[in-house]
């Protein structure tokens, strides 16, 4: 059963896994339009409030996040002008594409074993848990924290079949026992030559998204080591990344089998109860802001 | 009637012996049973963090999210329907943690020491329990009988 992996059956599912990469549907132009325009200082609101209306999905998500009880919405807000304004353009932009990743994130995935739903929870926890971490630690949080945080894991779409198909293998490189248990992302890449940090990534350099988002998505497992320093969006992510495979969301085959940093830790002076605090607070938002975006 | 389903900070009560409780992805949380042979009743706990103390207001809206909060009110709930100390039959699983050197995922150790602290001030016994280690765990609770399931990563076994 466990034929030994020689670089010609190692190759095979790893050309398919980059035919895969580059085939996969790139996220609509407006998400990097949105992107851009919040770099932008001298952005005209006005022009993109009329470019947007042109959509008239995007109109309506922005309209129902406007009056969503999660934005703390009070009074009916009927019009995307307004909507806008009140939102501010870095939530509009983090919306949009988290509407558009939404659907790709929602679907079980049978090789990570999970059930519909999780790995979206899972990524909202760690969009919500990454900025509430840089609030509470005072640290300004990074421009695109937010939307690192729920795009962390897009790889794990790409990867699932062949996860599938290697799941003996996967599971007897784990370890179902003892100490010296290694990593999940290290065993993907030995098993398959690349891990899901690394799709994810490549994912979203065929996007043409920014490089902050790129090197938060392929560090989110290694914030330090040889080919990077210290990134704080790569190490808010992996925090908040660890803190949801700790209290159980979108945990599958992989389990908890994830390794902390421990120079992050050590850089940001993190205690139990810092990490406890946040994870009661992401929960209910959690939960909110799932629902808002499979309603 | 079926198959009644516990989230993260919540706890599920019944008396119908047609119901399965389950609730799903434990980590490092702690998924708690009661049964009562003799009321023949049972319940599930499935909570996130060890105490209240970390977030008070959260704890008030919803003491489950806290072992010490959830456990002194799901067990006063389960008296209140007629369990009774001598007869409760609790088991418990979880208290996972990731891989981390510097000991600062310990939740689920600590989940584990607080409802062992709670357990012993009230007089109370593990009947069973499975905890630790790295894997995620599915709890069922088939409350015709009182058996507890537990399934870490791909494996089934009983919880006795």
């Amino acid at each position: 059963m466990n034929t030994p992996l020689t670089s010609t059956n190692l190759n095979r599912p790893l050309n398919e896994i980059r035919r895969r990469i580059d085939s996969y549907p790139a996220m609509p132009a407006m998400c990097q339009h949105l992107i851009k325009s919040c770099e932008d200082p001298d952005v005209n609101f006005k022009k993109l409030v009329d470019e947007i209306r042109y959509d008239p999905g995007i109109t309506a998500n922005i309209l129902k996040m406007a009056n969503s009880a999660y934005y703390g919405s009070t009074r009916r807000i009927e019009s995307l002008q307004t909507a806008m304004v009140r939102l501010g353009l870095k939530q509009i932009s983090e919306m949009v594409i988290a509407h558009n990743v939404a659907d790709r994130l929602v679907k079980k995935l049978q090789g990570y074993d999970l059930r519909p739903e999780e790995l979206l929870k899972h990524s909202v926890w760690v969009a919500i848990a990454a900025e509430d971490l840089a609030n509470v630690l005072h640290i300004k949080p990074p421009a695109m924290l937010f939307t690192a945080g729920l795009l962390h894991d897009l790889g794990k779409i790409i990867l699932d079949d062949y996860i599938l198909d290697q799941r003996e293998a996967l599971l007897k490189a784990t370890g179902n026992n003892g100490e010296d248990k290694i990593s999940f992302d290290i065993v993907e890449h030995q098993i398959l030559g690349i891990n899901h940090s690394e799709v994810g990534a490549q994912l979203l350099e065929n996007w043409n998204f920014p490089e902050e988002l790129v090197i938060a998505v392929r560090y989110h497992h290694a914030p330090t080591g040889p080919d990077i320093e210290y990134d704080p969006s790569a190490a808010m992510v992996h925090i908040a990344d660890m803190l949801a495979y700790s209290v159980g969301i979108g945990i599958g085959v992989d389990g908890l089998q994830y390794v902390s940093n421990p120079d992050v830790i050590e850089r940001l002076h993190l205690k139990p109860i810092i990490l406890e605090g946040v994870a009661s607070r992401t929960l209910e938002k959690m939960e909110e802001l799932n629902k808002l975006l499979i309603g | 009637m079926g198959q009644i389903v516990v989230g993260i900070s919540d706890r599920k009560i019944s008396k119908d012996p047609a119901d399965t409780i389950i609730t799903y992805s434990l980590g490092s949380c702690l998924g708690i049973t009661v049964y009562d042979p003799v009321a023949q009743l049972g319940g599930m706990m499935h909570c996130m963090l060890p105490m209240a103390g970390a977030d008070r207001e959260k704890a008030k809206a919803n003491p489950f999210m806290f072992v010490d909060t959830g456990m002194t009110t799901f067990l006063q709930e389960l008296f209140d329907l007629g369990v009774t100390r001598k007869n409760a039959v609790i088991k418990v699983c979880g208290g996972a943690r990731v891989l981390d050197t510097k000991d600062l995922f310990r939740i689920g150790e600590r989940n584990f020491i607080i409802f062992r602290k709670i357990m012993w001030k009230n007089g109370l016994m593990i009947a069973a329990q499975d905890v630790g280690g790295s894997g995620a765990r599915t709890m069922l609770f088939e409350i015709a009988s009182g058996k507890v399931t537990v399934k870490n990563g791909t494996k089934f076994s009983e919880l006795k």
